[in-house]
């Protein structure tokens, strides 16, 4: 029934989503978990605040990969969707301008109408401008081109963007500081994140991005699901300090375990 | 100038990079290139080809790094060739029909290779991770022609390959789309090797997978193909480019120093300032 | 009623077809793995569609700069000049054809390098302003990122041999542990995700029609 090489991780699968369905429940019912401040989701409002302030646009995105919410980004783009939707609401709000510039044409039906419904849902909806949701490109160079031309020509204070990069992280970040935009950039692609991290004022992470959508609704339940996922990343190291030791003891007993 | 540096260093640093950029290209300098044990195990896995033997790979790269991506795989192509290897070329990525026409054309097939026999081109091929599973497990299911519209039966090569189980390696030239999904969809199922040529800021995250073994072996984007091209004795693109790289290099690390002197001597000149105040 | 529309249906999709998904890669049921085959298509085609809405979209915005007379106007003129010169050459020749391939390599693949290359100068002014020695974390970043750049360097084994080593030690040790941690934790964290939107928890990317 099950593909072979993958019954360890099936298994793995449903155990973590028992977990954290656990933690969820208990959430909801009982105490709401603490988990630590994310300077970089904390920010947003700083930043918004910070651009209606200074009559500047606010510049937001989703990052840019080719495949799209097909690829295996499509989580990184989702949790991207939610903090944009979340600054959509602020920027309504506070009657700050907000330029989205999706790369994913396939998106640009939902990002129209999750800004819409935001300003409507903020009693501002003639502060929403269509025209102010740009779609460059879903081709890396030329999107990266349309958002430094924008930077430039519109000169944003505050530049929010989550989401899966590749190279041209480096270069939207970098445009940004030009222009003197606070910058907020997350990814969960290792390779590009230590070039928001030198770049940007705060950065996201790895799974900071994918606890985006739970830190800003503050519901409990899913604040739940964070701490679930804590559980799980605990045994996750016990188990790698289990491997570690039979391994080095010269079994691979386990090791053959979790190929099954 | 400490005021140029301070509010706008942009200005003198692109100016002085761009000297110091196309000074070495106008004028090579003949900078020493050392060959990295990294490059060495992707030359000795390639030497090991014998004739006949069927490498698979993967174009997965668009015309933006062509300058790390294209030298690496032009070099390694022409290796496997003179090895008398033969080559099913694919692409996961849309732009890789362009990068294919631009590698041929900088590549002279040996000497009685044909088309059809010794490579074959399928094609850009959608479909990502679930295409790579499809190519690897039964190749026919996925693509009924090549690049060029020609039936599989038409082509000789293709007689002989039927799945991952006919070819020696595959070869992943990227510059990050779907490189660790090969891991997944043929090391792990096959144990066959894996090569990857990725473009340079790959590398680091590439390093965990050559430990463990799952990818066989990678060359670091131009300095990895400069490297390849000396160590096959086929100098090319990437070899007249390294000067301009340890040139480039060089400066940034100058630059580092300049701009740590200048945060020193600000932070001491602020500290002596405040001293002078409480005083 | 709206809120059925625009919230719950599209939650029940996503959620549905996200199992669909996870249960085709575990699974050996030549139905699932049809149907996942079949969802990848789907997802292209949908795709191809969206693209032809992009282009609209581009040109839509492009137009009302023009009619607006807005700055640096005269670039929109061209880049709906090159929009549909490029249609036109690969609907009219052919992809395969060689004006096609011509004006992607010469005026695409030039253009996409450039903006490549313009990496080369951020990374030197982003290096100038950023590797300062402002407190002890900042001081470590300073030092390895130096020793690696010094071991990148093609020269550097000429200069000492144990630069190369250097670079390689940390790159094979501390990069690549803190490599495998991000890995681990965002892989861990797509999964919550993923169970947040099966249960219909999250809601975020539906808007503020997402909001109770």
């Amino acid at each position: 029934m099950l593909e072979s090489g993958r019954v360890i991780s099936f298994i793995s699968i449903v155990l973590m989503f028992a977990t954290v369905y656990y933690m969820l429940r208990k959430a909801e019912k009982e105490k709401v978990p603490h988990i630590r401040r994310i300077p970089a989701l904390d920010a947003i409002d700083e930043a918004v605040g910070r651009a209606t302030e200074l009559g500047k646009p606010v510049l937001c995105h989703m990052g840019q990969t080719s495949r799209g919410v097909r690829g295996e980004w499509a989580g990184a783009i989702l949790a991207g969707l939610s903090i944009m939707s979340h600054v959509a609401s602020l920027c309504a709000r506070l009657g700050a301008r907000l330029i989205v510039a999706p790369a994913y044409p396939e998106l640009l039906p939902l990002v129209i109408e999750t800004v819409r419904d935001s300003y409507i849902a903020e009693g501002n909806l003639e502060g929403f401008k269509e025209d102010d949701i740009r779609f460059f490109s879903n081709q890396q160079w030329p999107w990266a081109t349309g958002i430094m031309g924008t930077m430039e020509r519109e000169k944003p204070a505050a530049h929010i963007g989550v989401g899966p990069f590749h190279g041209e992280s480096l270069i939207i970040a970098e445009a940004g500081a030009r222009v003197k935009a606070m910058s907020i950039l997350g990814t969960p692609r290792k390779s590009q994140i230590t070039f928001l991290i030198a770049c940007a004022d705060y950065t996201l992470i790895g799974e900071e991005v994918y606890a985006a959508g739970a830190y800003l609704s503050k519901d409990p339940g899913q604040i739940g699901t964070i701490a679930g996922q804590d559980w799980v990343k605990m045994a996750a190291i016990v188990l790698m300090i289990l491997c570690t030791l039979t391994a080095t003891l010269g079994s691979d007993i386990l090791l053959n375990i979790l190929k099954m | 100038m400490s005021k140029i540096l301070r509010e706008k260093p942009h200005i003198p640093i692109y100016a002085l990079l761009f000297l110091l950029t196309a000074l070495p290209l106008l004028q090579p300098l003949g900078l020493p290139i050392s060959v990295s044990s990294t490059t060495k195990s992707f030359f000795e896995i390639i030497d090991e080809i014998e004739e006949g033997d069927i490498v698979f790979f993967d174009i997965n790269f668009g015309p933006g790094s062509w300058p790390e991506n294209g030298p690496q795989a032009v070099a390694v192509i022409k290796h496997i060739w003179a090895k008398g290897g033969k080559i099913l070329f694919f692409s996961l990525n849309t732009n890789g029909p362009q990068m294919y026409d631009k590698m041929m054309s900088q590549i002279q097939p040996p000497d009685g290779y044909e088309y059809g026999v010794d490579w074959v081109y399928l094609g850009f091929l959608s479909g990502g991770e679930t295409a790579q599973a499809a190519l690897t497990t039964d190749t026919w299911s996925l693509v009924q022609s090549d690049y060029l519209g020609k039936s599989l039966e038409s082509l000789p090569l293709m007689q002989e390959v039927r799945s991952a189980e006919d070819a020696k390696l595959l070869i992943c030239n990227t510059s990050g789309a779907l490189a660790w999904a090969w891991v997944r969809q043929w090391h792990e199922p096959y144990n066959k090797p894996y090569l990857l040529l990725p473009i340079g800021i790959m590398v680091p995250s590439s390093a965990v997978y050559v430990d463990a073994g799952q990818i066989a072996a990678l060359l670091p984007g131009s300095r990895g193909a400069a490297e390849y091209e000396i160590l096959s004795n086929r100098p090319g693109e990437a070899v007249t480019l390294t000067d301009t790289l340890t040139i480039q290099q060089a400066f940034i690390m100058i630059l580092i120093i300049i701009g740590n002197i200048m945060f020193l001597l600000e932070r001491q000149g602020k500290s002596s300032k405040n001293t002078r105040r409480a005083i | 009623m709206s809120e059925i529309y625009k919230k719950k249906i599209p939650l029940l999709i996503t959620a549905f077809f996200l199992f669909i998904v996870i249960l085709e890669y575990f699974l050996a049921v030549p139905f699932l793995k049809t149907v996942g085959l079949e969802l990848q298509s789907w997802a292209v085609l949908i795709v191809a569609f969206a693209i032809g809405l992009g282009g609209v979209n581009i040109t839509k915005h492009h137009l009302l700069r023009i009619s607006n007379r807005d700055e640096d106007w005269y670039l929109s003129i061209w880049l709906l000049f090159l929009l549909a010169l490029f249609v036109v050459v690969g609907i009219g020749f052919g992809q395969q054809s060689t004006y096609f391939k011509w004006l992607y390599i010469n005026v695409y693949g030039a253009l996409s390098s450039t903006t490549y290359s313009v990496l080369a100068l951020f990374i030197t002014s982003a290096a100038f302003r950023a590797f300062r020695a402002r407190n002890f974390d900042a001081s470590v970043l300073l030092i390895s990122g130096f020793l690696v750049l010094i071991g990148n360097t093609p020269a550097s084994a000429s200069i000492w041999g144990g630069f190369p080593l250097i670079q390689e030690w940390i790159m094979k040790v501390p990069t690549a542990a803190s490599t495998r941690v991000i890995v681990i934790g965002a892989a861990l964290g797509m999964v919550t995700l993923a169970l947040r939107i099966i249960t219909g928890k999250e809601t975020g990317f539906l808007g503020g029609a997402g909001e109770e």
